[in-house]
């Protein structure tokens, strides 16, 4: 017999080199490597080693279980559909509140492939034997199961052995693999590596101490390397946050870059994917620094898969246009980005809510048929026109395969690239990476095809053409899109992909679990945090510690003595230089707690300081240099340091233009600008157009103005049918505004009804009026101040008496407050409108100004303003003279002109008269005043 | 610092529930730390068996430092210490809830996985909720839910300040909650007053002694009264209305009818309106009822579609997991030997349950005097209780009145102000120091108005003021924002009670030059630079939100000026914008967005002109927006969304991290607790608390309550409840203001400075304060700030900063190529670059090219793309599996296949090589290997390939690649295999050991042999070609990186699967050749 080796010592110690130098001396040897990636990042090391290695000869353990003939592995979805299956024919009552749990599911999917059947109370044991009989029904089978198919076989078959199994790169090994192991032992030689702790201590490292004894129980001989012959230097820091810390490491990259280092000899350890791994991501890529980032992407997350998916979806939701407006606008669509797309959005935006296709009456379609369209807007309704298509799906039964070709079509919804000049690398990554997601969603479609329908691929077997063939399932018959999408969405979300990126020259950066077969001559080790570095394990809530220890498995308490394990493997795989850091603060701004773990290193800081303070900080800020020689670099400083300093215009040609623009304006359009004059330039000179609003925000208060408004007119002309016209008006804009009728409009409603009706029983005014006065309501006017300058507007009523006098009403819905405001800020100039009607009554209507009198609408009725005396109107505003309503037509024709000139004189500042109203401007956001 | 005798007896005190009153300054997370120390080195507890409770998460960070830092010396000896002090139990009661959870989440019927809701989102879940919850009620039943509309003045509004019915209702659903109940009690029964009013009113009627005016009118509102009946109708309230009518001085004094009148006007009218309303508008308070459990019913489901718990629900759970599970609370009570508790003022009722469930001793931390979290829910009557039982029990209290923060003075002067106030329980405070080199220590500066007595104008130029004042006194501290006289800037602090009152201080800190960080804001969505980033955002969304894209050009991004944006209008702005951006947004989706928005920012620089604060600010909101997209990736208008709802909603978002340096900091006095500065502002005194009161309001004591509307009056009517709770609120508001005060001053070490705005009348704080210190410095007037050179530097901040940035530039890369290639890739790249360009972009590709191949496993394929072997491509699906399968039967596997069954024509072509007569040569070799696999590192690549047959035979090793396809005539493709075949030859030395003799190609169609010259000049040129067109092409600054992929139009454009398609090179070779037919 063979002699049967195994290799202990701690991590650094050599033990991957002698397993390679025994794999090396025996031809005909298998190297077994947990992860695809390692057996990858073997075979090329070897290869640039200039050794002749088969690449067949280094494969994972589940590929050399598929090679001894066991059952398939079980794929994530055929065990998910078979776990679903054993709890609703199990119901266990355990399980009865979580069962419908993904977060259970893939515990318990965990738990299945982990542990072996005797380990487990009776009913998740029963769940088990229900789980393995419904995989074996396809052919497939659990990890455990397999690893004891295999382990008999090895015993039995006669097949070919290698001439030697090498296991390189495991933590430890499970009884089931510890099993498999030596029945391959009693057949031909074996290698075993195992690590041990920092220490030198096999027990540090929890599993391997066990798997240890039982291998040398088993008669294997052991060989020890025991000491670490890589002694990195050791360099510690820390930056405030997470984000400077990712950006202190690629400063110091590019600094190792320019001393000549190679990239691919750097790496970034980390503890788990989350919360570095994008940071990093984001952070490298700002710097220009190529980097390979070992984790898998979610499928469903792609946005080729979130587009075609989100089609489906939208489809079984009757097309719901928000959710259609959401696929349309996602650049993949081919439209998202373009300006047909940005004009679809704002037409559609109006349109909400809505549902169904196709889609009527939709503006910019229906422009376009007769101007000439453009590629996008052909394209834009090519995709409407397939969506709408997709409708006679709802109505179709098809067998699960032919579900899956039929939804497998739908990558024709993703426009076809473009392939011309000038295409950007990030573009092509770009297509790269939809074609591999598309290839990847096949995939799943297979997949699920395979288990519900009749077809035979995809079920478990990783290896065409080794292992029996599986069986499949009895073809579920004709089913719905509905039912099918179900199970396509399950099997989606279980689906990961990588994006295929095989550059050389990029910094690695990978988990520690992945970084263990990896030397690499400069290593940062991030995120050195308490519970990130060492993380916190506690015990699994569906096997509890005891079980674990029963069944072989590490226990929270083991787990917890592996962070350090962990830690030590991840601080040796540098060769020159090992940097570890931490960030001070946590997200929320709070202070965090470094690693202990740091104290454990040898360190050439002085130790007395504490931990925390033994890192070295970080002070350098450091920016990628904008590739463009930037305006805003300098103007910058000056923008944001002063905010209030926009200068004004002084173009002649642009004053001309803000002259004649401006020649009409409003009273509104005045006070606007007396409030601000950039609020006023960029109402009214830009004409800025905002987003639409969505249909929850369309009742704000200029609207529910405009219906107070339309109702008081109208009952102008119907005056007996009272609070009925507003209820008419209201409904008529609710309707033409799209506002979702829901119990939100109806308190809006009634509220407004009630303002309503307290005006109609109010009679201060009316009652005001004797026999020979007449009303005008809603009348317009413009007047001319100056040649240049003309002012219109419209008065909401104008009471005229026997004798041409003119009594101007103007409505606002606001409240009394508001009211008594506007009568106060008269006389500061920042109000013009009692003013300028009182002109237009006497310039426009030729009528003799009585008076102005505003009229608050909101809670109670506010009446406000001037007029002369007049019998009746004792109680209500000011009483005053005639001279007095000049002087206030007077001043605000001044005002009006002193506006127009600023205006025409280029005077656009941001400069607030009342800063607490910059709470509702529009333009709040833009004009860099600091509001709260 | 020694420990002193009272914090020694409360450390070892034993026998008994330990219960430690620690006023300010004592040294409680001190006493705390000992106590944990004590119980392991003096009674060997396993560090495990404490559990230990903090208030925050901070706190609980601190303690475990501490701890670490206490036990250092022993870590040594002990490393199992170490380890269990690591893991010991130090946490928040949400912490220690979450994890017992976790470990029993079957149990607790929990998802394994559960994330636990930040206050954000749980509240935008909650209010999803609710608006779900109305919308259906009004969609079922519309005339209850309008007449319950109707029934309360409530906002219309959701963004207004004033809660409208959602927020009204989850503000009750919280209340609920925390009391412990799953549903609301029906009101409390309160005493019936009617007997009693119609006893009074019978009692005026009897009373013919009266003399007075308004004795008639007396007489007809009782009489009105008494005809009414028992059910509550419009016309009772009616009947209530005359009661303002009569005056009681106009009732004849003494008389029986003036006392039952007095009895009726001053209470029972007020009682009965009460009682009636709350009869009248019983059915809507059904409705509010069943609505609250509408909200509950929607929030919990849609916490279980996320498997999320908000803090509310770990508390819930964790007691309703321990109250059904004895044994899991026996197991989980007896693996502590010790509760140790802090800030026990600050617990709710449900926490104090939980604890109770748990305890078996208890070491509780806390001062009632410091209890300023009831609007959170907080009780502090949790903490009397505990201790007083303790005291009832003969128990000791330890009371640690040794203050060694602050100065005499100060403490004096708390003292003064607050001794004696509303809930402040009476306990002196010591001073422990008296080193202090400031005189006085307290002082009081008090801003007065410059003009007018508009009361608006007042308190705003009062308020600026005061921070001027502020602001000065500084500058005085720190004359050049260096440390001076032992101050530093960041020694100073200056609290207020909310962050609204900031702002002048804020300017005026600008104005004067000094720097400093508002922390715990909920002003990070408002500030200018996120505003800035979220117009980017907005119009990388939709250029044709002209608001957002103006918003760019003119902010420091692009640093437009108004008049070049005025010049160029909108066309002119959305092409400039695309210039700027444009290349961004197909990206968009590609890329993670904030790196997207970071690209852009950098891009512009924009970085430069920020100040410390705001880039802190900037990195946030990239940090936040990249959390969100990796918890839930969505499209970016999506992304705008949410973010426009956090900000609508004023969610609290975070603040910018304290990573301020050397600042003034400036914060609320809630998010000062805990913390000490040597200077302290308590500033803006003159703010009061919101006067508003809840318009729906629920109390364990009172029940529902609300405020409706009097059916006749339509004025505001509270319900008895209601009043009652209004009570308790204001009562509750009352105390927490003073020790709210009383926790602000005794922050400060060595100096306190108070300070408000005069208004007129003074009021709360100004006048507990003006009694306590005085007299105060008035000032009249706007302090100018001085002309330093500090203040020059701090105008110039953003220069200053980005010289402090260390501008990095792209690194220079040589080389971009794949690590690994296959060998047909290089082939397929050496007979059309182009081809291989568009095959290895995917073979996605081949599908909008509506080509679907099989996928050929031939060649092992380690996450490359070339998963198809495009050589051989004219022949589709079938022929690809064809040609897997004369291979699979030449490499001797017929049996082995999963392939149904094995065409005739496939045995056939096989057995014209096995007949050839290098078949027959193959047969007799001394070394043969088929479908051989190989790596062959070559030219800084590692390529890798399949040789399907080598031989050594008579002394000369062959290579043989078996050709299914027609193209034996093909120059092109010929070529290609030539190549192939020549890399094969050269790999197979290193494997072979000696180099290859021959290479042959053999067409089984044709059945023609084609020999190969085996040159490795060509395989490098080839191999070369290949790297240096992927380094080109990876650049991403190249802006053409199709270039390096030219096409290669000729004959074998004919089978090509993109020819017309997605090649473009149909323009080069027109004419030459017609579309393939197939
Ligand atoms: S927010 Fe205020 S400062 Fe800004 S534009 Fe509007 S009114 Fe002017």
């Amino acid at each position: 017999m063979a002699e049967s080796l195994l290799i202990t010592g701690p991590p650094g110690s050599g033990k991957s080199r002698a397993a390679l130098d025994h794999f090396h001396s025996k031809s005909g040897s298998l190297l077994v490597t947990p992860t695809a990636t390692m057996a990858e990042h073997i075979r090329h090391q070897l290869a640039r080693a200039l050794s002749p290695v088969r690449p067949s000869r280094i494969i994972t353990l589940a590929a050399f279980l598929n090679r001894t003939g066991a059952p398939a592995a079980a794929s994530k979805p055929a065990l998910h559909l078979a776990i679903e299956e054993a709890l609703d024919r199990l119901r266990p009552a355990r399980f009865q509140a979580v069962a419908e749990y993904s977060g259970f599911r893939n515990a318990l999917a965990s738990l299945m492939e982990e542990v072996e059947r005797d380990a487990l109370a009776p009913d998740l044991a029963r769940l088990y034997d229900e789980v393995e009989q419904g995989l074996a029904r396809r052919g497939a089978a659990l990890r455990n199961v397999r690893l004891r198919a295999a382990a008999q076989l090895a015993r039995q078959l006669p097949g070919e052995l290698p001439a030697q199994i090498v296991f390189d790169g495991f933590f430890s090994f499970s009884n089931a693999e510890l099993n498999l192991i030596e029945s391959l032992a009693a057949r031909t030689g074996i290698v075993v590596t195992l690590p041990e702790g920092p220490g030198g201590n096999a027990s540090d490292w929890p599993g391997a101490a066990a798997a240890r004894s039982r291998l040398l129980r088993a008669g294997f001989r052991e060989f020890r390397c025991a000491s670490v012959f890589r002694t990195p230097e050791l360099e510690a820091f820390c930056a405030p946050t997470l984000e400077q810390e990712t950006e202190e490491i690629a400063r110091r990259i590019l600094e190792e870059a320019a001393r000549g280092r190679p990239f691919h000899e750097m790496g970034i350890v980390l503890r788990t994917r989350d919360p570095y791994a994008p940071a990093l991501k984001t952070t490298l890529a700002r710097f220009g620094i190529p980097a390979r980032l070992y984790f898998a992407e979610s499928l469903s997350a792609h946005p080729a898969i979130a587009f075609l998916a989100g089609a489906v979806r939208a489809l079984l939701d009757g097309w719901d246009h928000g959710e259609l407006l959401r696929l349309v606008r996602m650049p993949v669509s081919g439209v998202g980005a373009t300006p047909d797309g940005d004009r679809f959005d704002f037409d559609l935006r109006q349109l909400l809510p809505g549902r169904g296709l196709p889609l009527r009456g939709l503006v910019s379609r229906e422009a376009s048929e007769n101007s000439a369209k453009s590629s996008t807007d052909a394209l834009l309704g090519s995709l409407l026109d397939s969506f709408a298509a997709m409708n006679a799906w709802m109505r179709d039964r098809l067998e699960p395969a032919e579900w899956a070709a039929r939804i497998r079509t739908l990558r024709a919804l993703i426009p076809q690239p473009a392939i011309a000049g000038n295409i950007s690398s990030q573009t092509l990554n770009a297509w790269t990476s939809s074609a591999r997601a598309l290839d990847a969603l096949d995939e799943v479609l297979e997949e699920t095809a395979a288990l519900f329908g009749g077809t035979k691929a995809g079920l478990g077997g990783t290896q065409a053409g080794i292992g029996p063939a599986p069986v499949s399932l009895k073809s579920a018959g004709r089913i719905t899109l509905t039912d099918f999408w179900r199970h396509f969405e399950a099997a989606l979300e279980l689906k990961e992909m990588r994006i295929p990126d095989h550059r050389r020259e990029v910094v690695h950066v990978f988990d520690v679990f992945e970084a263990r077969q990896w030397e690499l001559p400069v290593v940062f080790v991030c995120g050195m945090n308490e519970r990130h570095f060492p993380q916190y394990h506690r015990e699994d809530p569906l096997l509890n510690d005891a079980a674990r220890r029963r069944a072989g498995l590490k226990t929270s308490a083991e787990l917890q003595r592996e962070e350090r394990s962990l830690f030590h493997l991840a601080t040796t795989r540098a060769t020159a230089k090992t940097m570890v850091s931490y960030a001070r603060f946590d997200e929320k701004g709070d202070a965090t707690l470094p690693s202990f773990f740091l104290a454990a290193l040898p360190s050439s800081f002085p130790d007395d300081m504490p931990v925390s303070k033994r890192a070295a900080l970080c002070e350098i800020r450091v920016r990628p240099r904008p590739a463009r020689n930037v305006p805003g670099l300098i103007k910058g400083l000056i923008n944001v340091m002063s905010v209030r300093s926009s200068r004004p215009i002084r173009d002649p040609e642009l004053l001309e233009r803000l002259a004649t623009g401006h020649r009409t304006l409003s009273p509104s359009a005045i006070e606007r600008f007396l409030q601000c004059p950039f609020q006023f330039f960029a109402d009214r000179s830009l004409r800025l157009r905002p987003r639409p609003a969505a249909p929850r925000d369309r009742l704000d208060m200029l609207v529910q103005g405009s219906i107070i408004h339309a109702a008081i007119a109208a009952l102008e002309e119907m005056p007996l049918l009272g609070a009925a016209v507003f209820d008419h008006e209201f409904a008529a804009e609710i309707a033409k505004l799209r506002i979702p009728a829901g119990y939100r409009a109806e308190a809006v409603r009634l509220e407004m009804l009630r303002n309503f009706t307290t005006f109609l029983a109010d009679r201060s005014v009316s009652h005001g009026f004797k026999l020979g006065w007449s009303a005008r309501v809603e009348e317009k006017f413009r007047i001319a101040l100056t040649p240049e300058l003309s002012v219109r507007g419209r008065i909401d009523r104008l009471e005229v008496g026997p004798n041409g006098e003119a009594l101007v009403i103007d409505y606002k819905y606001s409240a009394a407050k508001t009211i008594r405001d506007r009568v106060k800020d008269q006389d500061k100039g920042e109000v013009v409108q009692a003013g300028l009607y009182l002109l237009a009554a006497v310039k426009e209507f030729g009528l003799t100004p009585a008076g102005m009198l505003y009229c608050g609408l909101k809670k109670e009725v506010e009446w406000g303003g001037w007029h002369v005396p007049l019998a009746g109107f004792e109680k209500i505003g000011e009483c005053c003279t005639r001279d007095r309503l000049d002087e206030l037509t007077e001043a605000a024709a001044a005002t009006a002109v002193t506006v127009f000139e600023s205006i025409a004189s280029g005077e656009i500042g941001v400069r607030p008269a009342d800063e607490s109203k910059c709470a509702w401007c529009d333009y709040r956001d833009i004009c860099r005043i600091d509001t709260q | 610092m020694q420990l002193t005798q009272a914090q020694i007896d409360a450390i070892t005190r034993s026998g008994q529930d330990v219960c430690v009153i620690a006023g300010p300054g004592s040294g409680k997370t001190r006493v705390l730390i000992e106590r944990f120390a004590w119980l392991v080195e003096e009674r060997n507890i396993d560090p495990s068996r404490i559990l230990a409770i903090t208030f925050t998460e901070k706190a609980a960070t601190e303690i475990k430092e501490r701890l670490i830092r206490r036990f250092a010396e022993r870590f040594e000896r002990d490393p199992v210490l170490r380890e269990s002090i690591e893991r010991a139990w130090v946490s928040t009661i949400h912490g220690f809830c979450a994890r017992l959870l976790r470990e029993n989440a079957i149990a607790a019927g929990l998802s394994p996985d559960f994330t636990v809701l930040d206050q954000p989102a749980a509240e935008s879940m909650a209010r999803e909720a609710a608006e779900n919850a109305l919308d259906q009620m009004f969609s079922e039943r519309p005339g209850d839910m309008r007449g319950l509309l109707e029934s309360l003045d409530l906002s219309t509004d959701d963004y207004a300040r004033k809660p409208d019915l959602a927020k009204s209702l989850l503000d009750v659903y919280e209340s609920m909650r925390v009391a412990g109940l799953r549903e609301l009690p029906v009101a409390r029964v309160v005493d019936d007053i009617w007997p009693r009013a119609r006893e009074l009113a019978s009692a005026i009627l009897a009373d013919g002694t009266a003399r007075g005016k308004d004795v008639p009118l007396l007489r007809e509102f009782a009489s009105r009264l008494l005809a009414l009946g028992d059910e509550v109708t419009l016309e009772h309230f009616e009947a209530l209305s005359p009661v303002k009518w009569f005056h009681l001085g106009r009732i004849g004094n003494g008389t029986r009818a003036h006392a039952a009148a007095k009895e009726l006007k001053e209470e029972v009218v007020r009682l009965l309106q009460q009682q009636w309303v709350a009869i009248w508008h019983a059915g809507s308070a059904r409705l509010l009822r069943e609505a609250i459990s509408r909200i509950d019913a929607l929030y919990r489901e849609a916490k279980r579609r996320e498997a999320a718990i908000d803090f509310a629900g770990l508390e819930e759970e964790t007691i309703r997991l321990l109250e059904s599970d004895t044994d899991l609370r026996q197991r989980t009570a007896s693996r502590f030997d010790q509760i140790l508790m802090d800030e026990l003022q600050d617990t709710n009722a449900l926490q104090w349950r939980l604890v109770g469930l748990i305890r078996r001793t208890l070491f509780a931390v806390g001062d009632i005097n410091q209890s300023i979290y009831g609007f959170r829910h907080a009780e502090p009557a949790v903490f009397a209780k505990y201790r007083d039982s303790l005291m009832e029990a003969g128990a000791r209290v330890d009371d640690l009145r040794e203050n060694h923060r602050s100065l005499p003075e100060i403490l004096g002067a708390v003292s003064r102000a607050l001794d004696g106030q509303k809930g402040i329980e009476p306990r002196p405070l010591i001073a422990s120091r008296s080193d202090g080199n400031f005189a006085p220590a307290v002082e009081l500066l008090v801003g007065r108005g410059e003009e007018g007595n508009e009361i608006d104008q007042e308190k705003l130029d009062a308020e600026d003021v005061e921070a001027s004042m502020v602001a000065a006194r500084i500058r005085e501290f720190c004359p050049d924002n260096r440390d001076s006289g032992g101050v530093a800037l960041k020694d100073i602090a200056i609290l207020v009670r909310a962050l609204g009152a900031t702002k002048p201080f804020e300017r005026a800190l600008d104005r004067f030059g000094v720097p400093f960080l508002v922390s715990g804001g909920r002003t990070f969505l408002e500030a200018r630079e996120i505003r800035d980033v979220m117009a980017l955002l907005a119009a990388l969304v939709n250029p044709l939100d002209e608001i957002a894209v103006v918003g760019v050009l003119r902010s420091p991004l692009v640093g437009m000026s108004d008049e070049e944006t005025f010049r160029m209008g909108r066309d002119g702005w959305r092409a400039e914008f695309e210039r700027w951006f444009g290349k961004l947004r197909p990206m968009a989706g590609f890329v993670a967005p904030d790196l997207l928005l970071a690209s852009a920012l950098d891009e512009c620089g924009y970085a430069a002109g920020l100040t410390d604060r705001a880039r802190a600010n900037v990195e946030k909101f990239l940090a936040h927006i990249r959390r969100e997209h990796r918890r839930q990736p969505s499209p970016l208008a999506e992304l705008l969304d949410s973010l426009e709802a956090l900000r609508a909603t004023q969610s609290e978002a975070e603040a910018a991290p304290p990573e301020a340096g050397n600042v003034v900091r400036v914060m609320t006095i809630h998010a000062a607790k805990g913390l000490e500065f040597p200077i302290v502002f308590v500033s803006a005194l003159h703010r009061g608390i919101d006067q508003s009161k809840p318009a729906i309001a629920f109390s364990t004591r009172a029940g529902l309550g609300a405020k409706w509307r009097n059916p006749f009056t339509g004025a505001g009517q509270a319900d008895r409840a209601h009043k009652k709770i209004v009570e308790e609120i204001k009562e509750r508001e009352a105390a927490e203001e003073n020790r709210l005060l009383y926790v602000a001053m005794t922050r400060a070490e060595d100096h306190l400075i108070l300070s408000y705005a005069e208004k007129k009348r003074a009021s709360g704080w100004p006048k507990l304060v003006n009694t306590a210190i005085g007299p105060p410095r008035i000032g009249d007037r706007v302090m100018p700030a001085p002309n330093t050179a500090a203040h020059a530097a701090h105008a110039a901040h953003g220069a200053i900063l980005a010289g402090s940035v260390q501008w990095l530039d792209p690194p220079a890369i040589a080389s971009r190529h794949d690590a690994a290639a296959a060998v047909t890739s290089i082939a397929l790249f050496h007979a059309c670059p182009r081809k291989y360009l568009l095959s290895s972009i995917g073979s996605g590709m081949q599908h909008w090219a509506d080509r679907d191949l099989e996928k050929n496993a031939r060649e092992d394929d380690c996450g490359g793309f070339e998963k198809r072997d495009n050589l051989t491509d004219d022949q589709g699906d079938a022929g690809i599996a064809f040609g897997s399968e004369v291979h699979r039967i030449l490499a001797g596997e017929e049996g082995a296949t999963d392939q149904v069954h094995t065409t005739e024509l496939a045995v056939e072509l096989a057995s014209r090589f096995t007949g050839s007569e290098l078949g027959q040569r193959a047969a007799r070799a001394t070394r043969v290997e088929r479908e051989f696999d190989f790596l062959f590192y070559f030219e800084d690549v590692v390529l890798r390939g399949q040789i399907d047959l080598w031989f050594e035979e008579g002394g000369e090793l062959i290579v043989v690649d078996y050709k299914t396809d027609r193209v034996s005539d093909d120059r092109e493709s010929s070529e290609a295999y030539a190549l192939q075949l020549q890399i094969y030859a050269l790999s197979l030395e290193r494997y072979a050991g000696r180099a290859a003799d021959r290479a042959v190609l053999y067409y089984l169609r044709p059945d023609k042999m084609i020999d190969v010259p085996i040159d490795p000049g060509a395989a490098r040129a080839a191999v070369l070609a290949f790297l240096n067109a992927q380094d080109a092409a990876g650049d991403p600054l190249n802006p053409d990186p199709m270039n390096s992929y030219p096409m290669k139009p000729g004959e074998q454009c004919r089978r090509c699967a993109f020819f017309g398609n997605l090649c473009v090179g149909t323009a080069a070779v027109e004419g030459t050749v017609d579309r393939a037919t197939g």
